[in-house]
């Protein structure tokens, strides 16, 4: 596993993402390889992709937020969905291996990373993100901090473990903290 | 696992074997093409052997054998680098033929534990094996490899052919020969082979042994033969076994007929012969060339580059090549050179599996390329060394060292190594398969898949899929995202029955858990492709699932619907789908209004809480069948009935009602059409025949559960009617609906679901049953409970039943109002009824009036009629069944068809929110039905807004027994009425209200404007006492008229029967408690709204609004009462002696029990004393509360006192005794003489007494009243006596 890694990450990033229709028609109209989607020359700050989500037991996903400052696409909803679900039997096995909460870059597709902070007792909740930036530190500070809001829901004695967290609170925080730290 | 055995080794043995290029003459050809073959595929089945068996003794001295071999035969024309749109066609083409073989679109898709049980060597299925296969092949006949290199020449000519001598030489000079060996990649000087082939069928063998005699002359004996064919004469062969038949599935079938045909002229001799042919032709031919080439390379080789001298001038020489152009292909390499040499010598050997030489070769070389920068060259040679190594089954790390910058080596070539990087990543992914890391296969099929066209990478990520799946443990997820990643592309290339194949494996992964956005993806593409390919009904089935996403975008869920919508219209007819997901209905919401013995006036009547409706009955309705829920035990003769012990009641004719919410999950609105109940009805007849047990219609309504309704009701005669409700439900709207089912014959009816129409094409349908089976689980008690939302009733037959509405009914009032209404009862049926009784619940606000009522305009009624001795009126009805029954009068039974009206009147007597209930009940005429009485539940919501505060403060007159001054203050509460002041009436004919002397009227205004707040005074007078003290007092008056121009108005008589009746019930209802029995007043104030602003239409009457105020207590907190009387004025001559007036007091115990006085006097007040009792009294109206209760107490007259008694000595003491005891029994009075002394005239206040009183609590039973105390001390009223000097 671990040399496999290495062996992408020693290479160029793999050319232009090829997921949907859309992506391919841009790729023939000779928009190809590491230039970013036309989105990013609307607007001038690097525009990042973000996609958070927390998944409680039996894979079910309890809390998404895209948190990310490029325009949303239609269909990026159901591919970050896709890559984070598919990362899931990446953190089942790297879990087990290392005692660390932080698992930095576990997963990747095409140029988006998956990073992952599972919660202690590993199985119950795992804190995933997935993001296009290289900002490692903030990333995990804003793992900590999220994990930190999380354990207030968890107190909340109306807040049922395992349910989905429908807290407007608890969503703004979420959001302030990636614009802050990603 | 051994790498021969692997997958990878049996394809490098099958691929990378020696080349064998064929020449052949047209004739040949012709020949052949009789048995549907051309030359190559008639030796094809032949080439391969399996166990040839032979020696092989390469650069090493130490022989080794050779066990499966095979030759590729090819044209001579086909050995060249293939055309990129031929082999992407070609690909296509496997792909497609796939399609047809393995997409089964009708299946359902695998679940869980089948896609587990396969196993890894079922998989890739055959058709990517061929793909892959194919795909490599694509890569043949490079120039910067040497195994695609022909190691021989097979010349053909058949023996028809003329001068066969110098075809053969022919053959070989043209132009025909491949452009590797024309441009000098390969070495022109090639093993050549002579074939003579001979066609039985078209000359003797002589001729051909002829001609090769002839040839073995010229070409030499051993490099010539003959090969006979087409020996069966009637072309009738069937092959048991045709051995062609395995590999001409690849080919194109257009050409061949069929399988049948093929070598249909070859006798088992002439596959003898052909087979003999190619074996010698390997082992006696081939493979001792190619050993021999590789000794002699490995010389030549050895003699050049091995050693150390040879080494430092390689790197000498390489080094002054440096100067060279760099081109991107590195310099060319002919034949003749060192590298194409080592190359060659590398490749042959890997051919003879002799892979350490080859390794060692290849090492050599790639240190070389690299030096030239021959990129592409050294990527081919570290791909081989990557498949040495793994050949050897050595070092794993070396092995993926190679292949990996191999890989990368030609990716960074560009598009042109493209193909080459393909093929390297596919070899590599098997090699890692081999070594069960299929973790690390899969990244590299996904890999290989972002470089190559759409429907390459389609099969490359479904092989990267199945890797996931075969890794240890399975990895589920990613086998399901890469499967749908391959759906895409498959998508993408058109090849939809591909894409829907992948999409439904992947479908498991996704299965009930809450990634939302990806079963929508998944779920709305499958429908899609299903509805492209015109599978509408699983078109259908997939997308109803993605129906109710209220999380996506508007754009989306348009999208959806509109997808859903198109594939059900064109299924043709309307589809019905079970538990269609829009709207979503609220299961929780069910609520059944249906109606036994219990009726409703209204709808909203139902959703009071059925204890209410109980409690309200309880006197109405025949005792024994009232609480029991099931009360149908209770009368014998319903006993058929009693197995549907569940079931509720229900009556033929009258509708059942069903309230449901449905919800519109998405921003975009939808039309429901059609939306009605799904019900059986079983007449009473079958019913009682199949007396079945609920077991068995259980097993029935599961049959019953599973088809669509459509089917189980296409042959029922409706003998019910059902009500069919449309509507349009906006973005995310929320709405209540009622559905009705009407029985029309006796027996059961079960509601089982209901059904409605989306968008006019798709019919949805929802059965019930799962809500009630949770139910009944919950124990039986709850499920007799819960009777309200049972499905199962009992059709009973027809049974009269009233209707009935107060009409005017106001809404929103202001308190106080007063009004007639009428009750209009209606009997719709034809049966008539007996015995009705009407019950309500709050008859402070509520009661039935009288028949004459009807008949006189409200408010006139009321007046006072002064000629009519109106006190004789008998009081009303109500004053003895006050909270009882009303039965209304027998005259008012109701025949079928008939209606009558009855008086009530309503006071709104308190603030706030009312909900007002009225029960009727009445029997059924003729005792033959099933139920023999009915009640009619009405409710009716009230608002009462606050209108008058009215209070009163009544506090005796100190100089007058019996009299009263009262303070009433009245404040208008509205916001924007104004209130015209009528009457103020006191309850009772012993009180008379009299203005204060001085003004004309009590009230100094008219009309109280919003807000506004008067307060006015007036006296009244205890006309009962006063008489008994001795004053007869004819004429008072009780009603006084508030207004100025009281002529005009006309008093209300408060004696009458709604005031009186009302009046009754404040005095029940009002808080305050009756204070000491008869020494309370009830006034009742009398006004007129003056504007009506509130929402009734204008054209009314003025509004009558009565307050009441009751049990006003006259009395302070004292029991007692007393006035000190005497003469006010003296004259006294002081010179003679002191005067010495007497006085007396009388004393009235107003309190019920007995009490006993003291009468303290005293002449001086001590200053501690003073002190304790004001502190006392501050205390206690402490507690008191309430603004009407604030003392208006003598304060100025104690400092009066205080600043007396500060001055030296009284002016005046009091003879006799300084305290008097006197008992009083309740309601007594006495008189009590006083007698003081006064020494000079003057003007003295002789309020310097205490009056101590005791109650004696033991005298009756009630105690003490909480609000007083037991004993207290009270102090004297100020009175004023003066005394004048008589003129001397």
């Amino acid at each position: 596993m671990v040399s496999q890694q290495d062996a992408i990450s020693n290479e160029p990033p793999l050319q232009g993402e090829r997921f949907s229709p859309i992506n391919k028609t841009k790729r023939l109209s000779g928009n190809r390889g590491r230039t970013p989607p036309t989105t990013t020359s609307v607007v001038p700050v690097m525009a990042t992709t973000a996609c958070f989500i927390i998944v409680s037991r039996n894979d079910i996903p309890i809390y998404e937020a895209e948190v990310g400052s490029a325009i949303k696409k239609e269909e990026a909803a159901h591919q970050h969905q896709f890559i984070l679900h598919a990362a899931l039997d990446i953190v089942q096995d790297l879990v087990w291996t290392t005692s660390a909460m932080f698992l930095k870059a576990m997963d990747r597709f095409n140029d988006l990373v998956v990073s992952v902070y599972v919660t202690a007792g590993h199985i119950l909740h795992i804190l995933m993100l997935l993001h296009d930036s290289r900002n490692e530190d903030g990333i995990k500070s804003f793992f900590q901090e999220v994990h930190e809001l999380y354990i207030k829901i968890l107190l909340n004695p109306l807040y049922l473990p395992g349910s989905r967290i429908t807290s407007s609170h608890f969503d703004t925080k979420v959001r302030a903290l990636a614009r802050k730290y990603l | 696992m051994d790498p021969i055995n692997s997958v990878l080794g049996k394809l490098l043995l099958e691929e990378i074997t020696p080349v064998v290029m064929v020449l052949s003459t047209p004739l040949a050809e012709q020949a052949c093409a009789k048995n549907g073959l051309n030359f190559v595929d008639m030796l094809l089945p032949f080439s391969v052997f399996n166990k040839i068996d032979v020696p092989v003794r390469t650069a090493s001295d130490q022989p080794y054998r050779l066990q499966m071999f095979k030759l590729r035969l090819v044209y001579a024309s086909d050995i060249h680098q293939q055309n990129y749109e031929a082999t992407v066609e070609r690909l296509k083409q496997v792909v497609s033929d796939a399609s047809v073989k393995t997409s089964d679109l009708q299946s359902d898709p695998p679940q869980l534990e089948d896609t587990l049980r396969i196993s890894a060597s079922d998989y890739p299925p055959l058709w990517i094996q061929t793909f892959n296969k194919e795909l490599l092949r694509t890569m043949s006949f490079s120039e910067h490899e040497a195994f695609d290199h022909p190691v021989a020449c097979l010349l053909v000519v058949s023996s028809k052919d003329e001068q066969p001598i110098n075809k053969f030489v022919d053959l070989f000079n043209t132009d025909q020969l491949p452009s590797l060996l024309n441009e000098g990649v390969m070495d022109p000087k090639i093993l050549k082979h002579y074939l003579l082939l001979h066609d039985t069928q078209d000359g003797t063998a002589e001729k051909a042994a002829n001609i090769l005699a002839e040839m073995r002359s010229t070409f030499g004996s051993n490099d010539c033969k003959l090969l006979c064919i087409n020996s069966s004469q009637d072309g009738l062969v069937e092959w048991q076994n045709n051995p062609w038949a395995p590999y001409l599935t690849f080919k194109k079938k257009a050409n061949s007929p069929s399988t049948h045909d093929v070598g249909c002229y070859l006798s088992m001799d002439d596959l003898n012969e052909i087979k003999d042919f190619m074996q010698d032709l390997t082992s006696k031919h081939v493979i001792p060339h190619m050993e021999q080439k590789i000794r002699i390379l490995n010389q030549q080789v050895s003699a050049t580059r091995k050693g150390f001298r040879n080494q430092i001038k390689n790197l000498w020489w390489r080094k002054g090549k440096e100067d060279s152009p760099d081109t991107l292909h590195g310099p060319m390499y002919t034949f003749s050179s060192t590298e194409s040499q080592i190359r060659v010598l590398g490749d042959y050997a890997f051919m003879l599996r002799d892979y350490e030489l080859a390794l060692s070769n290849y090492r050599l070389l790639s240190t070389d390329y690299k030096l030239d920068k021959s990129w592409k060259r050294f990527a081919g040679v570290q791909e081989m060394m990557g498949l040495s190594y793994f050949m050897l089954d050595q070092s794993r790390k070396e092995s993926e060292y190679c292949m990996e910058s191999a890989f990368n080596t030609y990716l960074k070539i560009g598009s042109s190594a493209q193909r080459n990087a393909t093929r390297c990543g596919l070899w590599w992914a098997e090699m890692l398969k081999a070594r069960e890391q299929f973790k690390e296969a899969a990244g590299i099929y996904f890999r290989i898949s972002s470089e190559e066209p759409s429907l390459h990478a389609a099969v490359m990520l479904e092989q990267a899929s199945y890797c996931y799946l075969f890794s240890n443990p399975p990895m589920l997820r990613k086998y399901g995202f890469h499967l749908v990643l391959a759906g895409n592309r498959y998508y993408i290339s058109d090849q939809r029955q591909h894409a829907i194949r992948t999409y439904k494996n992947a479908l498991f992964v996704y299965k009930g858990n809450g990634w939302n956005y990806i079963s929508d993806h998944v779920h709305f593409n499958i429908g899609r492709w299903y509805a492209f390919l015109g599978v509408f009904d699983v078109a259908v089935k997939h997308m109803q699932g993605v129906l109710a996403c209220s999380h996506q975008s508007l754009i989306t869920q348009n999208l959806f619907l509109n997808d859903f919508l198109h594939a059900a219209q064109n299924m043709g007819k309307t589809f019905e789908v079970n538990e269609l997901q829009l709207p979503v209905i609220d299961m929780s919401s069910l609520r059944v209004i249906y109606e036994d013995h219990r009726t409703y006036a209204s709808s909203a009547d139902v959703h009071v809480n059925e204890n209410m409706w109980q409690s309200l009955e309880e006197e109405l309705v025949p005792s024994m069948s009232t609480f029991k829920p099931n009360w149908l035990e209770s009368q014998p003769k319903f006993s058929p009935l009693k197995k549907y012990n569940n079931s509720s009641l229900c009556v033929v004719g009258e509708p059942i009602k069903l309230g449901l919410e449905f919800k519109n999950p998405l921003q975009i609105s939808i039309s429901l059409s059609d939306i009605s109940l799904i019900c059986k009805l079983s007449p009473r007849s079958e019913a009682t025949d199949s007396d079945r047990c609920p077991a068995d219609a259980g097993l029935q309504d599961d049959a019953e559960f599973t088809m669509p309704p459509s089917c189980s009701d296409a042959n029922v005669d409706f003998p019910y009617r059902l009500s069919e409700v449309g509507l349009v439900l906006g973005g995310g709207e929320v709405k209540r609906i009622q559905l009705g089912v009407t029985p029309e014959v006796e027996g059961v009816l079960r509601i089982i679901g209901v059904r409605w129409t989306l968008s006019d094409s798709v019919a949805g349908y929802r059965y019930f049953r799962v809500d009630t089976k949770k139910k009944y689980k919950q124990g039986k008690r709850i499920s007799m409970q819960s009777s309200s939302n049972n499905l199962n009733f009992v059709v009973i037959k027809g049974l009269p039943k009233l209707e009935a509405c107060i009409h005017n009914m106001p809404k929103k009032t202001y308190a106080g109002d007063l009004q007639l209404l009428k009750l209009e009862v209606k009997n719709q049926t034809n049966y008539s009824v007996k015995n009705v009784k009407m019950k309500i619940s709050h008859p402070r606000f509520l009661i039935p009036g009288s028949l004459e009522d009807l008949n006189t305009d409200f408010p006139w009624n009321l007046e006072k009629r002064t000629t009519s001795e109106s006190k004789d009126v008998p009081e009303c009805t109500m004053e003895k069944s006050r909270s009882a029954v009303f039965c209304f009068p027998k005259a008012a039974l109701t025949e079928g068809g008939t209606s009558f009206t009855w008086p009530l009147w309503f006071h709104s007597g308190l603030t706030g929110n009312i909900s007002l209930y009225i029960s009727i009940y009445y029997e059924v005429d003729g005792s033959c039905s099933d139920l023999s009485y009915r009640t009619l539940r009405m409710q009716y919501d009230i608002e009462v807004l606050p209108s008058l505060d009215v209070s009163l403060l009544i506090s005796p007159c100190p100089s007058r027994l019996q009299e009263f001054l009262v303070r009433m203050d009245i404040m208008n509460r509205t916001m924007s009425e104004s209130f015209y002041l009528h009457q103020l009436s006191s309850i009772g004919s012993q009180w008379e209200i009299s203005s204060l002397p001085g003004f004309i009227s009590i009230c100094p205004l008219e009309v109280l404007l919003a807000g506004q707040k008067i307060s006015c005074f007036f006296k009244l007078k205890d006309c009962q006492k006063s008489s008994g003290y001795g004053n007869k007092h004819i004429g008072h008056s009780n009603d006084v008229l508030l207004s100025s121009d009281g002529n005009t108005e006309t008093l209300i008589d408060i004696s009458q029967s709604p005031v009186v009746d009302f009046h009754h019930f404040e005095i029940l209802n009002q808080e305050k408690a009756p204070q000491g029995g008869s020494a309370a007043v009830d006034f009742i104030l009398f006004s007129k709204v003056q504007a009506i602003n509130l929402e009734e239409e204008p054209g009314r009457t003025p509004k009558l609004l009565s307050n009441h105020v009751c049990n006003c207590s006259i009395t302070s907190k004292t029991p007692i009462w007393w006035l000190m009387d005497g003469p006010r004025t003296i004259t006294h001559d002081f010179l003679t002696s002191f005067c010495e007036p007497s006085l007396t007091m009388t004393i009235h115990n107003c309190s019920k029990a007995d009490v006993s006085v003291r009468i303290a006097t005293f002449d001086f007040v001590s200053e501690t004393r003073q002190s304790t009792e004001t502190a006392q009294f501050s205390d206690s109206s402490g507690y008191e509360g309430g603004w009407n209760d604030i003392k208006l107490s003598s304060d100025p007259q104690r400092n009066g006192l205080k600043k007396q008694s500060s001055e030296s000595t009284p002016p005046f003491v009091w003879c006799a005794s300084s305290s008097t005891r006197v008992k009083l029994t309740k309601g007594c009075t006495t008189e009590v003489p006083l007698r003081i002394c006064i020494f000079s005239p003057g003007t003295y206040d002789l309020s310097q007494y205490e009056l101590h009183w005791n109650e004696d609590s033991s005298d009756e039973g009630s105690g003490p009243e909480p609000n007083r105390l037991p004993s207290g001390m009270v102090r004297g009223h100020p009175f004023y006596i003066t005394v004048l000097q008589s003129p001397i």
